[in-house]
């Protein structure tokens, strides 16, 4: 009995050796590739500059700006990716602030008007007259709130339906509010609803995989909790959960 | 329409030079140098007194935001940062000066036209302001002035103070001067008998 247990004590240190080793790695792993991301902005303005300049001397040429306007949109797209992933790297800071989460909603939702200004899109926002004011990162939530609507408009198509609801609750015995935002497309698979927070997961051509994961790991950084809701009869939900004070 | 403004760029790379040249050129600004460092933006300035900074801030030499001090040390000229580069070190030194606006690269030609619409006029904003502030504090200063030498009116000529006014104002009339000339004056008669 001693030598079995014995046994096993050294192998759950091995085990939590490895795991730390598991983190410092990742975490090494992390700040290179957020020093690469952000690094890469020289050479990208470097590329934006000459294609702009580019564009500009072959004017008389559409066959060739065509080329170049891809050239811009796959540069525009490389960018993007880098950004999310810098975001998704680096370690969160956050500057909370007492701050209206309806009123984000909605400014965010007016910030995406150039996604959805040529679409048959509704977005509704039920408040049921609740005090939404939360301790949160303004920025970094309003980054959230928009990974989600865009993946809502993207998800449904035309006549879009997007509804976002509020109500309080408890997280972990304080009070808190839970926002559902959910859309009226045609809902997720079993394995999307799995792995629709794992970094680089992504069912859309374009897409980069991270916005979700770092809708993950902003939410949790505030202390809060982000979901899937349970499958309705139509469409996608997500749910996030806010205490309303700091813990 | 937008005013047409001379421009004074920095940015070690050649071509981003270049593309500061066309692109402000056909938003209808020209600009009057392209410095390679901060040095030779502060020497250029000195010289041409652009109406609008836009600067890199990593340079070799010296950089974007000491070179931006050292402009607007003299006069106050606005000023753009560009720069790959947002560290809170970097915030917190662009955060004084003139700096009035701060794009990460990498920016588009299409980016800089907002940036200078809103930088142009918040810079007028300020210098109205600044003006202001300057005409009130010249209007306290003599208003000082006047309540000492009407003081002195009222000891030496044994007078009220509606009185010991009014022969100001007639003091300043009769000798085609201005209020607070012949307020200074008597203070500085009364110095001398002091």
């Amino acid at each position: 009995v001693l030598v079995s247990s014995a046994i096993r004590d050294i192998t759950h240190r091995k085990e939590t050796e490895e795991k730390l080793r598991q983190a410092e790695r990742l975490a090494a792993i992390g700040q290179m590739v957020a020093g690469l991301a952000h690094e890469s902005r020289n050479a990208l303005q470097q590329t934006q500059a000459c294609l702009e300049l580019l564009k500009r001397r072959l004017q008389d040429r559409p066959d060739l700006l065509e080329l170049i306007q891809d050239c811009l949109a796959a540069q525009n797209h490389l960018h993007h990716l880098y950004e999310e992933v810098r975001g998704y790297a680096a370690p969160a800071k956050l500057d909370r602030r007492p701050t209206d989460l309806g009123e984000l909603l909605q400014a965010t939702w007016e910030q995406l008007h150039p996604r959805w200004k040529d679409r048959d899109v509704r977005f509704t926002q039920a408040r049921h007259n609740l005090n939404l004011t939360c301790s949160v990162d303004f920025h970094a939530l309003g980054q959230v709130l928009r990974n989600i609507l865009e993946n809502a408009l993207d998800a449904a198509d035309d006549p879009v339906h997007i509804q976002a609801d509020w109500s309080a609750t408890e997280l972990e015995g304080r009070p808190a509010v839970q926002l559902s935002v959910r859309d009226n497309g045609a809902g997720m698979t079993p394995e999307v609803r799995q792995r629709i927070f794992e970094p680089f997961f992504t069912t859309k051509t374009r897409g980069t995989g991270l916005g979700m994961a770092i809708a993950r790991r902003i939410v949790e950084a505030h202390g809060g909790r982000i979901a899937v809701g349970r499958p309705p009869a139509r469409g996608s939900e997500i749910i996030i959960t806010l205490a309303r004070e700091m813990s | 329409m937008s005013e047409h403004l001379r421009i004074a760029v920095a940015d070690d790379e050649p071509r981003m030079r270049e593309f500061y040249r066309e692109v402000l050129a056909q938003a209808g600004h020209e600009v009057i140098c392209a410095a390679r460092n901060g040095r030779e933006l502060v020497e250029q300035c000195r010289a041409a007194r652009p109406h609008l900074v836009i600067t890199d801030i990593k340079m070799p030499d010296m950089d974007g935001i000491d070179a931006a001090r050292q402009i607007c040390h003299d006069e106050a000229i606005p000023v753009i940062l560009v720069s790959a580069y947002h560290d809170p070190e970097l915030l917190e030194r662009a955060r004084d000066n003139h700096v009035l606006a701060y794009l990460v690269k990498p920016i588009k030609g299409e980016d800089l036209q907002p940036a200078i619409a809103i930088v142009m006029s918040r810079f007028q904003e300020f210098q109205s302001l600044r003006q202001e502030a300057a005409n009130l504090r010249q209007a306290l200063q003599d208003r000082k002035l006047i309540e000492r030498a009407k003081g002195i009116l009222m000891k030496r000529a044994n007078l009220d103070e509606a009185t010991a006014f009014q022969r100001l104002q007639k003091l300043a009339r009769d000798n085609n001067r201005k209020m607070v000339e012949v307020a200074e004056m008597i203070v500085t008669a009364e110095q001398a008998f002091d």
